[in-house]
């Protein structure tokens, strides 16, 4: 077990080096200068913004000046925003998007474990057939549409909840979260269906039956344990998600979070940003998977044989 | 059981099952009024009347005009060119790209195997939406670009399920009766093993073509995707968001387009999966 965690701590540095440094040059690549945008400057100004960004040292000494900067958690300063650092609104803008990912993980796992062991467990009935086709409108109907639809119906038509902040007025967190969580209780409802239907048929389900436990501890106590483990490999996925979902909810709600900060990096050009923003979504992304598959590899003796 | 035979099964059972053909027939349509959208389409789609400026749905305008004085309908049949297009072009990309990686990881295994299968599972852990947002950044936001950088991010999947398949038929004596006589490699992957693996990749393939357009129109709805005068289904939607509190319509029917669309690809590729591999049918 330990041995499998250093492995894959072991392949997880270069991988991150690796899209650092990718990262790093593509930006390079980019047509026209950070300040390209902005009034026209003379050349002198020019030169002297470059200096003060560093970007007129050789492009391998501005790599490694970047890199060991990284290491420590210092992304260098803002294109756009002149006296803020990345690192500063990285600080700013994570609490708000993990908070935000959380609620909506939470709104997901339990709607969607819920609903999906329930599926299951009353196969082609009512309770069955209705879930699964809330959940595929869940897969279909896009967060980008979602949130905007409950916006329409219970902020601006019904007026109960307010349609956009965070933190500021009571309830405001409740539209963004159920966006966020919705799709992902949607997929979470199908894989917990599949994975408990495929162990219910099992024999050793037949012998607690047969042993005569009451249905509820062989529901809980045995069959879920196997059951759910395609949900515990896909929370890596989901977490992804999760944060690409933010970019969504975050714009549509206009909460200051990551998400947000990244999309506007992206529009503005805000080079340096998006180079911080990406290594950081990689590292945390990278980190999660990393978590789900020793979560699985917990859980389910037979895939640790495989190693 | 000879080959035919198991299509002709799978083609009766899908003709059995009601919502995949409902899926079906829909995408049909769909794809028949994108491509003639230039002849049907009542309105060109850059077309303004700024006299009428935003009107709600009528005769002239059955669903109703934009700010700008557009066409909505024209604009949704002149975007189902685009949304479409982007569907079935990135996922050939990844069809590309997943079946020739799988395939030769598969069939040659051992140490070239574990080194492609190993750059897919590092792959698989990168946030990819991030890295199509850097491109599109990057190389500016251009359709070509957006298809290619799709196309090239969903194609890991498609290898895996691809190398499996292959591993499985890898022992089987007709293969290896092949290999007696001296098949080439090429021949090989060609004549005995893709019609062999048809069925998974299908099935697959439709089921990526719904991701697909949901990818561009998340891009297109940030701003990042298809620009104007040209419009995706996706930058519809985003339109439809900045005015739905006075202009509804504007809102609900691309959006109600792009889910009927997103319904009728998911429900015809389970409807594909449970006629061609029954015993997966559950999930």
């Amino acid at each position: 077990m330990l041995n499998v965690l250093i492995r894959r701590i072991l392949i997880a540095i270069p991988v991150l080096i690796v899209v650092a440094s990718l990262t790093f040059f593509f930006i390079r690549l980019a047509p026209g200068g950070p300040f390209d945008a902005d009034k026209v400057v003379s050349p002198q100004v020019m030169k002297n913004l470059n200096a003060a960004y560093n970007l007129d040292a050789p492009l391998h000494e501005q790599y490694f000046d970047y890199m060991s900067g990284v290491v420590v958690g210092d992304f260098g300063p803002s294109f756009r925003y002149p006296g803020r650092s990345v690192s500063e609104m990285i600080y700013t803008g994570l609490p708000i998007t993990f908070e935000l990912a959380f609620y909506a993980l939470m709104i997901a796992v339990a709607l969607g474990i819920f609903s999906g062991v329930l599926a299951a467990l009353k196969r082609n009935t009512f309770l069955d057939y209705f879930p699964m086709a809330i959940a595929m409108l869940g897969i279909c109907v896009p967060t980008f549409l979602m949130g905007p639809i409950l916006v329409l119906v219970f902020g601006i038509n019904l007026e109960v909840l307010p349609v956009s902040g965070w933190d500021t007025l009571s309830g405001d967190k409740l539209l963004p979260s159920i966006t966020l969580g919705f799709a992902y209780a949607a997929y979470i409802a199908r894989l917990s269906r599949g994975g408990m239907l495929e162990v219910l048929g099992q024999d050793f389900i037949r012998t607690a039956r047969a042993k005569g436990l009451s249905e509820f501890s062989i529901v809980t106590r045995h069959a879920m344990q196997g059951g759910l483990l395609p949900v515990v490999s896909f929370m890596g996925p989901a977490i992804a998600g999760l944060l690409g979902g933010s970019f969504v909810v975050e714009t549509i709600f206009q909460i200051p979070g990551l998400g947000r900060f990244y999309v506007e990096a992206a529009f503005n050009r805000d080079y340096t940003m998006i180079l911080g923003t990406t290594i950081f979504f990689s590292a945390m992304i990278i980190f999660f998977n990393l978590l789900s598959d020793l979560a699985v590899l917990l859980l389910n003796p037979r895939a640790r044989e495989n190693l | 059981m000879n080959n035919s035979s198991l299509w002709q099964d799978a083609v009766r059972r899908l003709i059995q099952n009601r919502a995949a053909m409902i899926g079906g027939i829909t995408i049909l349509v769909l794809i028949v009024l994108a491509i003639f959208a230039p002849w049907i389409a009542p309105y060109s789609y850059s077309y303004q009347n700024l006299d009428i400026g935003a009107s709600a749905p009528s005769a002239e305008h059955l669903l109703g005009t934009d700010v700008l004085g557009r066409d909505l309908l024209s604009r949704l049949l002149y975007g189902a060119r685009i949304s479409l297009l982007v569907g079935f072009v990135a996922t050939g990309v990844a069809l590309v790209i997943g079946v020739s990686w799988g395939i030769v990881a598969g069939y040659f295994g051992g140490r070239v195997d574990s080194i492609m299968m190993r750059i897919v599972d590092v792959l698989y852990g990168l946030p990819f939406i991030i890295f199509i947002i850097l491109l599109m950044v990057i190389f500016g936001r251009n359709i070509w670009l957006l298809f290619a950088a799709i196309g090239a991010v969903e194609w890991l999947t498609m290898a895996r399920i691809v190398r499996a398949q292959v591993i499985g038929l890898k022992n089987q004596e007709f293969v290896q009766a092949a290999q007696v006589m001296g098949v080439s490699n090429f021949s090989m992957f060609r004549r005995h093993i893709l019609p062999n693996i048809l069925g998974p990749i299908a099935v697959y393939a439709t089921l990526t073509i719904p991701q697909v357009m949901l990818l561009e129109a998340f891009l297109s709805f940030l701003g990042l995707g298809i620009q104007p005068p040209m419009s995706s289904w996706g930058t519809l939607i985003r339109y439809g968001v900045e005015s739905m509190e006075e202009h509804y319509w504007l809102l609900i029917y691309p959006g109600l387009t792009f889910t009927i669309t997103l319904f009728a690809l998911n429900f015809f590729g389970d409807g594909l999966r449970d006629a061609l591999d029954p015993k997966t049918s559950n999930d």
